[in-house]
């Protein structure tokens, strides 16, 4: 894959914590016991409605980015602005309230295998105390939405790969999170229903999401024009966008 | 949708607690049961019992002259200061406590009976039962005085160390109730860890979290005090039937008033909330790892 140029677009590591960013990320470091650094000084911001892909190999600290951002993990030293708040500053109440904007797409999608996929869906509506009428009418009208309106009593185990992608997206979203993270959406699923999910990312970042991907899939990354954050060994290596090859619109 | 299918499912710890909890009350209500009965016994004993002088005067080949001196005696022993009532036992009532060591033959007429008297001192009275013996022995020489505060001393003494006995024993149950519960919530925190990490990276609060875990093992738990409680309950009546047959005066009984049993109903109750307050602060505790 091409490495992005370093162009500030939408908003460049020399210029972190803009006044509008979304995510702001100031030289965090991560370690694992007894491993290498997961992440070592990274510092990057995000603008508000931009969507992002975090690209880099096995390794290279993309997951570990993703749940620092979405408040899974906590950073051993810089600093992490979600929404203009530092969330390890918060009270344990409104750090959970904040995670609630922060919708997440797990690899290995995280479904409660108990309970149906309209379930699953409403969790994040259960949480916020929403009636139950209103829980089934949202996440029915969602589970529709990503073409599983048909399977909405089945349980995950009974779902193919790309069937509990959705779900996945589907829960992650309900509560419209200002912030979307997706951890290898189109990990396990093959290239038709990849580009299905990512519509779906696309639709959601037209409505004024956020989005942060994280993939591995380099052509996924060059068929779509946006910026990229491009890790190695726990180190951001570039972030922008990719550029253009000769001929290509644009 | 089913209506508020549980967020963390069944599992082995959750059909682990509710038999010990059984258990738990089980041995719970009977021995409250037992703490109260000795409670209220020993309250009794030390109420009443503690100033009785029993006074024995030895029959004579003469019935007339034993009622005579038996007489004397009584109207002597309400003079004297210090003691509050002088009863003299019926015959009738000699006779049965008589009974278990001289048989039917005890109710014929020709067999003589000592006058006995139940000389009851006032509660701060400085009369002993020296000067009771003397004011006998000044009207029949070989009258029989028994000091009953003597062996009462003792048994108050025994009957105390058996209270703190069963309320030790009620302790240890408690505290195994609570060791239990806190490792069941430890059990089923490691069981549904990956459901919790999810709720809480969904925004879920501790304290739904803990609302949650707390709902399932706080049912069951309910449930299980109730049969708990119930057979310790049908054990109680058993005891109590049982007793009524006993001859108290010469086993002192426990016994329950009806104060005692409402205590009793709180015993259920109580371990209900105890194992539900341990499971929800070693929730909170443990969840306060989570970032």
């Amino acid at each position: 894959m091409a490495e992005p140029d370093t162009a500030p677009s939408p908003a460049s590591p020399t210029d972190p914590a803009g006044p509008a960013a979304i995510v702001a990320v100031d030289n965090i470091a991560v370690t694992y016991e007894g491993a290498a650094p997961a992440l070592d000084g990274v510092t990057f911001a995000l603008a508000p409605g931009s969507f992002t892909f975090v690209t880099g190999g096995s390794g290279a600290g993309k997951t570990t980015l993703l749940n620092v951002i979405g408040l899974a993990l906590p950073a051993a030293s810089g600093t992490v602005q979600i929404l203009g708040r530092n969330p390890m500053a918060l009270p344990r109440p409104e750090r959970a309230a904040l995670r609630r904007q922060i919708g997440m797409v797990f690899q290995d999608f995280r479904l409660l295998d108990h309970l149906s996929v309209l379930e699953n869906v409403a969790l994040p509506l259960r949480v916020e105390g929403v009636a139950e009428s209103q829980r089934r009418a949202q996440a029915g009208e969602l589970l529709a939405w990503v073409g599983l309106g048909d399977r909405l009593e089945a349980l995950p185990p009974t779902l193919s790969g790309g069937q509990k992608q959705r779900v996945a997206i589907a829960r992650a979203v309900i509560n419209r999170p200002q912030l979307l993270l997706a951890d290898e959406p189109t990990g396990s699923i093959d290239d038709e229903i990849g580009m299905r999910v990512i519509r779906l990312f696309q639709a959601l970042h037209g409505e004024g999401t956020t989005v942060l991907i994280a993939t591995h899939n380099t052509h996924l990354v060059q068929a779509l024009d946006y910026p990229v954050l491009h890790l190695e060994g726990g180190r951001v290596q570039a972030f922008g966008r990719l550029p253009r090859r000769q001929g290509e619109g644009g | 949708m089913r209506a508020k299918a549980p967020i963390f499912q069944a599992d082995a710890a959750s059909r682990y607690l509710p038999w010990l909890l059984v258990l738990a009350v089980f041995l719970a209500t009977v021995a409250t049961a037992g703490l109260l009965a000795v409670e209220r016994t020993l309250a009794d004993w030390q109420e009443t019992a503690p100033a009785i002088v029993t006074v024995q005067l030895p029959p004579g080949a003469d019935p007339a002259l034993d009622e005579t001196r038996a007489d004397a005696l009584v109207r002597r022993l309400r003079a004297e200061p210090g003691v509050a009532a002088v009863d003299r036992l019926p015959r009738a009532e000699v006779a049965r406590l008589l009974r278990p060591w001289l048989g039917a033959e005890v109710e014929s007429d020709a067999l003589p009976l000592p006058p006995v008297l139940h000389v009851q001192l006032q509660p701060d009275s400085s009369t002993t039962a020296q000067r009771i013996r003397a004011l006998a022995v000044a009207v029949a020489k070989d009258a029989v005085v028994d000091d009953h505060r003597a062996w009462q001393v003792k048994l108050v003494r025994y009957v105390e160390w058996l209270r703190v006995g069963i309320a030790l024993s009620l302790a240890l149950v408690v505290a195994v109730t609570g060791l239990t519960a806190l490792f069941l919530t430890l059990g089923r925190m490691a069981i549904h860890r990956e459901a919790i990490a999810l709720m809480h990276q969904l925004g879920a609060s501790d304290r739904f979290i803990v609302a949650a875990l707390v709902l399932q093992a706080g049912l069951s738990a309910l449930v299980s005090a109730v049969v708990g409680f119930l057979l310790g309950f049908v054990l109680l009546m058993v005891l109590s039937t049982a007793a009524r047959e006993l001859d108290e005066t010469f086993l002192p009984v426990l016994r329950l008033d009806g104060l005692d049993w409402l205590w009793l109903l709180g015993v259920p109750l109580a371990f209900v909330v105890f194992s539900v307050l341990v499971t929800a602060r070693t929730a909170f505790v443990h969840l306060r790892r989570l970032p």
